[in-house]
């Protein structure tokens, strides 16, 4: 009953109270937007759209904006367009909290205590007032911050699931705290004070004095920071390009568009982090493991392209290997591949002692012992493969990523791609396709190149008919392909730099063999790369090493 | 010509990393160069355009080289109270028009995204973030920048008032239309009145602030009065005029040049002959950058850019006795202030004044505000019988790419207004 939804810290949560509502934060990822895809220009943040999405859908009744960015303003625009909301009201706040700042905020108090009155036909209850304000969550010991862009309750969900310690959530409206008043504050000072206390809250990024906002990463309790934006929200993004290179804290960084289809690509960071924050487990494991029996260990790693075996014995040698399509289903294709590989050497399934499962679809193949993340198992198996590596770069088929490696071969920190197919193996496929080149074969001409020719656009669609309009234009096909190994390791360059890569790189994943790009991205880096011959197979064999210390 | 262009940009960008006072030199160089080709070999511009180009070219020189009588600003900022005390305003937005011309905000785009800043963001804005913190632009003397109409004013002005240790102004411009919202902005201007003082040392005289704001007013006086003269004329005008127009009626507004520009544009619409062409508003900033666009919209009798709504959106009048209440509200009353439908009624009553066929509400990437509001203005256009083109694109980053899309679309829009024209 009088269910009224709000999205932002600065709503007047408790005058809603005291008015006889019942206020709820409106923090839903949703699948995709369907309905506001026909009112909304797609371009715009995915917390808009599922605003717009949810009223359009009809389960948002009463909706209380704040006018915190154009996105939320447009959204305005759009609802009250609409007309389709039995209540819709949007708080005109201030980005400073001047005391004209604050005049304007009461003045904003009372526009909403009449509108909402008028359609509620509500009074104002003192005691319901006061009784709305909550004490701070508490946090006992150690925990995680969840920061930066607001985190939708699903996600917030994931990282609870995914991460050992407490995690504390302290975006947008999930970190909203005002004290409560002085009982024996003039009523006729109530909305002045209230004004204040609203201003006062820690901010958002969306303020003009941000300054506070460092005590949330200051507080020693912090072990780790995920760190999220939202595609399309640029906010955050400022705040994370100044902490990345300011604190010694375990970093993730994370986005999503607010919708529930990353879902699966983030467990696979979140558990990642988790397990770079987890030394103690690894030493045990390495204990256990060297109590194991002699036989032979396997490796998978189920990718979005292919599935990958690695076989090996107990002194780490690797003695099979195979790489099949993963087609349709990763059990179906990882079974296949570690027969077909153990049928090449003539070992029979019962002399395998361990199995661990990475990739993509290591959570889909339940026979398997164990199954780690693709970064983890990276790490293990290129640091194995040479100890001095410091940072591996792999550019796999819809992901790329950049691992950076401690002395002792741990994962320091990573960073991956977000949600777009721009740099990565898929983008060198699409244009191969377009150019009518095998891969092996634009690996080899992009080589031979004279002309300097810069694609301009990364999205693959546009630089798909930038290839076009190039062939039209007559240019040699190799100077084309060099454009593109150029446009990718610049996409590539810019991941190694954003966490901060060191010498010495090793390049794994597919696009480890197109040597076109290597070699421009060791130009751009200004140092070799390192590809083993194992360049493919580097996951996998990350995942062998682990089953060995099972 | 691009070719030497984009030679030169490189030879910037090579030389910055080793010697950024050098390349700061050799960047002005250029400007002048430029500006020079404006004055004695405009091609087919007309003179009020020839004007504007020379001035904006002059303003971003003298950022580069007397950076101590410079502040940045943002391209909504009343100025008339820095050209009072002879400081030169400039905006990322003109400045990053003006490194994108000279083929170099690639390589700042690119830093800005390196170091974290998401490519979702406005490109003027990340060029020149990437600018300023490759030390390509020198220090300010402080900032000022108002919370009108975009989003990435509060988070690139306040990163480089940090970057460059310098002192920043916000005028925060309240939601609301309403003469309360004016007080409000009016007090924050006597504000800034003091900020300039004290970072100057230089007194603001009410008086001569007066004199410039009645410059303004003349000045936007004539712009109106060009608008609705240019109906039906035939003007050489190119894709450039828009922004052009924008930066003389809001970083120089008050100067004399302003005035003069304003007064040539009369000038040229009264002179001008009859045009069949077909008419286009243009809705934001203008991808200059893209030549099949400008092929299509450039000098070209049948075709015409009429008119720009970064330069029309805060033309008013205003009392100038008071120049602080003046100035505030040409900001709340500013189209871009409030809903939408401001921003978009405006843009049906300036389609009707300047006879467009049809309206081109062209969506930079980044720039979330006309995003937020493409498919209702083209609802709202339609309903008014003036067809939309939504067109999505980048007016400063060449690596949006997408030249054949936006050619497509654009052609099939004029293609369409012709034969609707014909029928």
């Amino acid at each position: 009953m009088n269910e009224i939804h709000y999205i932002c810290k600065y709503t007047p949560v408790e005058l809603i109270y005291a008015l006889g509502g019942n206020p709820v934060p409106l923090n839903s990822m949703l699948p995709s937007f369907p309905l506001s895809d026909q009112v909304v220009e797609p371009n715009i943040c995915g917390y808009g759209k599922s605003i717009v999405e949810e009223c359009l859908s009809g389960r948002v009744k009463r909706l209380v904006l704040v006018n915190c960015c154009d996105s939320i303003k447009s959204v305005y625009d759009v609802l009250s367009e609409w007309n389709g909301l039995d209540f819709l009201f949007m708080f005109d706040l201030m980005h400073t909290t001047s005391e004209c700042s604050k005049k304007k905020m009461e003045s904003e108090l009372k526009r909403f205590l009449k509108s909402w009155s008028e359609y509620g036909n509500a009074q104002f209850d003192k005691a319901r007032f006061f009784s709305a304000f909550n004490h701070e969550e508490g946090v006992d010991g150690e925990y995680i911050a969840l920061s930066g862009g607001r985190v939708g309750d699903e996600l917030e969900r994931l990282a609870r699931e995914s991460l050992s310690l407490p995690v504390r959530n302290l975006t947008c409206v999930s970190s909203r705290f005002l004290p409560p008043p002085d009982e024996n504050i003039p009523e006729e000072n109530l909305l002045s004070w209230y004004a204040s206390s609203l201003l006062a809250q820690m901010p958002c990024m969306r303020m003009d004095d941000v300054l506070a906002r460092r005590h949330i990463f200051e507080d020693e309790r912090v072990k780790g920071i995920v760190y999220h934006t939202v595609k399309f929200c640029d906010f955050y993004n400022f705040e994370y390009s100044t902490l990345k290179n300011n604190t010694d804290l375990p970093l993730l960084k994370i986005e999503t568009d607010f919708t529930t289809q990353s879902l699966g690509q983030l467990e696979t960071r979140l558990d990642a982090f988790d397990e770079t924050l987890s030394k103690v487990r690894k030493k045990d494991e390495r204990r256990v493991g060297n109590m194991r029996a002699k036989g032979y260990y396997a490796g998978i790693d189920s990718g979005s392209t292919s599935t990958d075996v690695v076989v090996i014995d107990q002194d780490g040698r690797i003695v099979a290997s195979k790489i099949i399509p993963t087609g349709s289903g990763s059990a179906k294709s990882a079974g296949k591949a570690l027969s077909e590989a153990l049928s090449a050497i003539g070992i029979s399934l019962d002399e395998i002692v361990a199995t661990v499962s990475t990739g993509y679809g290591r959570d889909r193949i339940t026979h398997f012992d164990k199954s780690i993340t693709e970064i983890t198992c990276h790490a293990k198996g290129a640091f194995f493969l040479d100890p001095e590596v410091r940072t591996i770069i792999d550019i796999g088929g819809q992901d790329s990523k950049v691992i950076l490696l401690g002395d002792d071969g741990e994962v320091v920190n990573f960073v991956m791609n977000d949600k777009c197919a721009a740099g990565t193996g898929r983008f060198l496929d699409f244009m191969a396709r377009t150019l009518e080149l095998t891969l092996p074969e634009m690996s080899a001409i992009g080589l031979d190149w004279k002309e300097d020719i810069t694609i301009s656009s990364m999205c693959t669609v546009f630089a798909e008919s930038e290839v076009v309009s190039l062939v039209a234009e007559n240019k040699a096909v190799p100077d084309i392909v060099h454009g593109l190994d150029v446009a990718v390791a610049t996409k590539t360059l810019s991941l190694v730099r954003r966490i901060g890569g060191r010498e010495k790189y090793m390049m794994t994943g597919g696009v480890a063999r197109n040597e076109g790009v290597v070699r421009e991205l060791g130009r751009l880096l200004g140092s070799s790369i390192e590809v083993s011959d194992k360049a493919q197979l580097v996951g996998a064999f990350g995942a062998a090493l682990f089953a060995k210390e099972l | 010509m691009s070719g030497i262009v984009d030679k030169f940009g490189k030879a910037v960008y090579s030389l910055l990393q080793k010697d950024p006072e050098k390349a700061r030199c050799l960047l002005s160089l250029g400007f002048r160069a430029k500006r020079l080709e404006y004055m004695y070999f405009p091609g087919k511009m007309n003179k009020a355009s020839r004007m504007a180009a020379s001035c904006t070219s002059r303003s971003m020189i003298d950022a580069l080289t007397h950076p101590g009588d410079s502040a940045i600003v943002s391209l909504f900022t009343p100025s008339e109270i820095l050209h009072s005390v002879g400081i030169t305003p400039y905006s990322c937005e003109g400045l990053g028009c003006f490194l994108s011309g000279a083929f170099l905000e690639r390589p700042f785009l690119e830093y800005a995204e390196r170091e974290g800043i998401s490519d979702t963001f406005c490109s003027y804005h990340k060029t020149f973030i990437g600018a300023a913190e490759e030390k390509l632009l020198p220090k300010p003397l402080f900032i000022i920048s108002t919370s009108l109409a975009c989003d990435a004013n509060a988070l690139t002005f306040r990163r480089l008032s940090n970057h460059f240790d310098v002192p920043h102004f916000v005028i925060d411009v309240p939601y609301e239309i309403s003469e309360d919202s004016v007080s409000f902005v009016e007090s924050e201007m006597r504000m800034m009145k003091k900020f300039v003082e004290e970072n100057t040392k230089r007194k603001v005289d009410d008086e001569l602030l007066s004199q410039i704001l009645a410059r303004s007013q003349r000045s936007m006086d004539y712009y109106e009065r060009y608008l609705t003269l240019s109906k039906g004329k035939s003007i050489m005008r190119d894709l450039n005029d828009g922004m052009f127009a924008c930066f003389m009626l809001h970083n120089l507004l008050g100067t004399r040049e302003s005035e003069e520009y304003a007064r040539k544009c009369v000038d040229v619409a009264e002179k001008a002959s009859p045009s069949s062409a077909v008419n286009l508003l243009w809705i934001h900033s203008t991808p200059f950058w893209m030549e099949n666009v400008r092929a299509i919209t450039d000098f070209n009798e049948n075709v015409a850019v009429v008119g720009c709504d970064m330069a029309y959106e805060g033309l008013l009048k205003a009392d100038c006795s008071n120049p602080y209440r003046a100035m505030a509200e040409r900001l709340v009353y500013s189209a871009f202030n409030g809903p939408v439908m401001r921003r978009i009624e405006r843009g049906i009553n300036e389609a009707r004044r300047l006879g467009a066929d049809g309206a081109v509400w062209f969506c930079h990437w980044g720039c979330k505000h006309t995003l937020g509001g493409a498919t209702l203005a083209k609802r709202k256009f339609e309903e008014a019988g003036i067809p939309l083109l939504i067109l999505p694109g980048d007016g400063c980053d060449r690596r949006h790419g997408g030249y054949g899309q936006v050619e497509t679309r654009l052609g099939a829009f004029v293609e369409m207004l012709s034969e609707r024209r014909g029928s």
